[in-house]
């Protein structure tokens, strides 16, 4: 028989209960989808870690701490052992970090705690402000704008990529340089700007002044591009330890505290000269005695858990695969057994054993096939639902993620080939039973 | 028809066959020898459950026998394996059943085609070969008419086309006439006489009338597995 013949016989006998094919086919394309789903949300979760991180070249960031942490305890992040002999992070703990074998840079980050939230001048949406100084010359990679020109500048900001997004500047993000962000701060901030009530305040006064917030305007210079920096806003070191400097009465006598001076850094970012050298210098850092967290760790860790979920979600798609084809195996069987007379009249007009065995075998697999083709189209568009509408739920709570669940072309191909592949097997058996029936039996009966 | 023994298609030496039914063996065919001739119209004739339709299915290498061999234009069946069995079936028997063994769900032209399917012709080169056989039997204009919307003769014309599209040299008729009335009966045993007579194609032709036995060139009767009796009706 010519391949077109097998293709065409196979159609017609699948048409001829369109019930049960239905039913089968139901069953198929139930599971495919499951499978599909499965399979894109791992795949949007590894491209998600990757977005997060930024390209390979941020692999080699590594986040100094003063706390040594011990990550294997949970793993969903660091837990931070307080470290008792633990030292500040300042000025001379970059120097020496900066001087460690394999280190290409150290740039301290100061967490600017006084900070709540901010918004686009002109614009209701509001913003979680995570905020961090950063010297000039920290290794930011920037999508738009330039660095700051000097640790000392005021009034200035770089704002993470995904800003950008929900503002609607993600394709054009440097549509937002020049553009002035209002950032206001917790209640009762008394640094930089603060209308500070003298010594002369009531406690009345007082009291307001605690309920009260300050709002600092800051003009957009740069945008992050994608990675680890996409959802920070960054203004120059200098004018950090302005904010973080709180000023009060002692006594009677005015007094201000820099309170990173005080505390020191939050973080000291090291980059290593290469992903190779990440864990020697990861191993160095510690034996300085601070903690680190080092972006490829975390990147292998959440990669780790990634495959962990695939294969537990994987294995449950392929068991509702493996369940569906037996619904084709009983097809088939049912087919064979109904087709007695038929597969007789076909032996008798000189068709072989083996090409009722393909005949058999191309039904299953065309069922396999159409189950799987159908599955993934559904799967498909599923994946457009869930990423809009987890989309949607993400943005409500701050957060962007391009696509939670993506469907690339090798996963749809490979998705139909699977189900195809577990219709043939599906159909071996009931073809050796249709290639070994009787005939003249068959006729007869 | 005049016979000559160089004339011979098919020759059967020895046959037996035997059927298990449950522990007992059953002797369906008992040591049957017989030569049949090209372009000859046999009958075989006999009770049911005589062993006749196994003889055929035997000649047209349905079945094996157990001993015994035969032979289709001096090759021997016996040791064919099942690609040359198939071929033998496709290309040089057709078969005619008295249920019809069309596929109901298949058009006319498709179960005419089954056997050219087989044989890989291409589309194009065995829908005109069906069409002209359908013409031949009379049923070019329900070509595209499901097999089980035909009346009983009709469809044993369907099943006649299909069993000559290959151009066979044996034809095996299973009691053709069996679910027609007397009118269908008769205009499908003229078919067959036509064919044998006309076309030189051999027609072995199973039936348990003798009306119809005796149109045929010669009958051989088989009882209990054994030919008890043969006759030839070459001077009707």
């Amino acid at each position: 028989m010519r391949t077109g013949d097998y293709l065409a016989v196979a159609l017609k006998d699948i048409r001829r209960q369109p019930l049960r094919t239905s039913l089968t086919l139901f069953a198929l394309i139930i599971s495919t989808v499951i499978l599909v789903l499965m399979a894109a949300i791992s795949v949007g979760g590894r491209q998600a870690i990757t977005e997060q991180f930024g390209p390979d070249s941020g692999l080699t960031s590594i986040a100094v701490t003063p706390n040594q942490s011990n990550a294997s305890l949970s793993p969903f992040g660091d837990v931070q052992e307080v470290n008792s002999k633990a030292t500040k992070l300042d000025d001379a703990t970059v120097a020496t970090l900066a001087k460690l074998p394999h280190v290409a840079s150290a740039s301290p980050q100061a967490h600017i705690w006084e900070l709540a939230n901010f918004s686009l001048d002109g614009s209701d949406k509001q913003f979680v402000a995570q905020a961090e100084g950063v010297p000039s010359d920290a290794p930011l990679a920037l999508a738009a704008g330039a660095a700051f020109t000097t640790n000392d500048q005021t009034n200035v900001a770089i704002i993470g990529l995904n800003y950008a997004k929900v503002l609607g500047f993600g394709d054009n993000p440097s549509g937002l340089i020049g553009k002035t962000i209002n950032v206001t701060t917790q209640k009762g901030y008394r640094g930089v700007a603060a209308s500070i009530p003298d010594i002369s305040a009531t406690k009345a006064e007082l009291d307001d002044f605690n309920q009260q917030t300050t709002t600092l305007k800051m003009q957009i210079v740069g945008v992050t591009t994608t990675g680890p920096n996409q959802n920070g806003l960054f203004v120059p070191i200098g004018w950090a330890h302005a904010i973080r400097t709180i000023h009060y009465y002692d006594a009677g006598v005015a007094k201000q505290t820099d309170q990173i001076a005080e505390s020191g850094y939050t973080t000291i970012k090291v980059t290593a000269d290469s992903t190779a050298n990440v864990a020697s210098v990861s191993s160095a850092i510690e034996a300085l005695g601070y903690g680190q967290v080092s972006t490829l760790s975390q990147v292998q860790r959440l990669q780790q858990l990634s495959a962990t979920m695939w294969m537990v979600l994987g294995a449950v798609a392929i068991i509702a695969v493996i369940a569906a084809a037996l619904g084709v195996v009983n097809t088939m069987l049912m087919a064979v057994s109904e087709q007695r007379y038929t597969i007789g009249v076909w032996r008798a007009c000189g068709a072989r054993r083996h090409t009722m065995v393909a005949l058999f075998l191309t039904e299953s697999a065309l069922l396999g096939f159409i189950g799987g083709a159908l599955g993934v189209a559904i799967g498909m568009f599923a994946s457009r639902f869930v990423n809009e509408y987890v989309g949607v739920l993400l943005q409500n709570q701050g957060l962007t993620l391009a696509n939670i669940a993506i469907v690339p072309p090798w996963l749809a191909g490979g998705t139909i080939m699977v189900t195809t592949i577990f219709g043939i097997i599906a159909g071996v058996y009931p073809a050796y039973r249709a290639a070994r029936q009787d005939p003249v039996q068959a006729l007869t009966e | 028809m005049s016979i000559k023994s160089n004339d011979i298609l098919i020759r059967i030496s020895d046959v037996s066959k035997k059927y298990r039914r449950g522990h007992e063996s059953v002797d369906a065919l008992h040591n049957i020898s017989l030569d049949i001739y090209k372009g000859e119209l046999l009958a075989i004739v006999g009770p049911s459950g005589s062993g006749k339709t196994t003889l055929t299915h035997i000649v047209g290498g349905l079945i094996t026998p157990d001993t015994g061999t035969v032979e289709v234009q001096g090759k021997a069946l016996k040791g064919r394996r099942d690609k040359q069995l198939s071929s033998f079936r496709n290309s040089e028997v057709g078969f005619v059943f008295q249920n019809f063994s069309l596929i109901p769900y298949y058009t006319v032209l498709e179960n005419v085609t089954i056997p050219l399917v087989v044989a890989k012709m291409s589309p194009h080169e065995r829908r005109e070969l069906a069409k002209e056989y359908l013409k031949l039997v009379g049923l070019e204009t329900k070509i595209h008419q499901r097999a089980n919307e035909l009346s009983g003769g009709e469809r044993q014309r369907v099943a006649i086309a299909r069993a000559l599209v290959n151009r066979p040299k044996i034809i095996i008729a299973d009691e053709p006439t069996g679910s027609l009335d007397s009118a269908r009966g008769n205009e499908i045993m003229s078919m067959l006489e036509t064919l044998s007579h006309k076309r030189g194609i051999t027609v072995l032709m199973v039936t348990h009338d003798p009306k119809l036995a005796a149109r045929a060139d010669r009958s051989i009767h088989i009882q209990d597995g054994h030919m008890v009796k043969e006759e030839s009706h070459a001077n009707r």
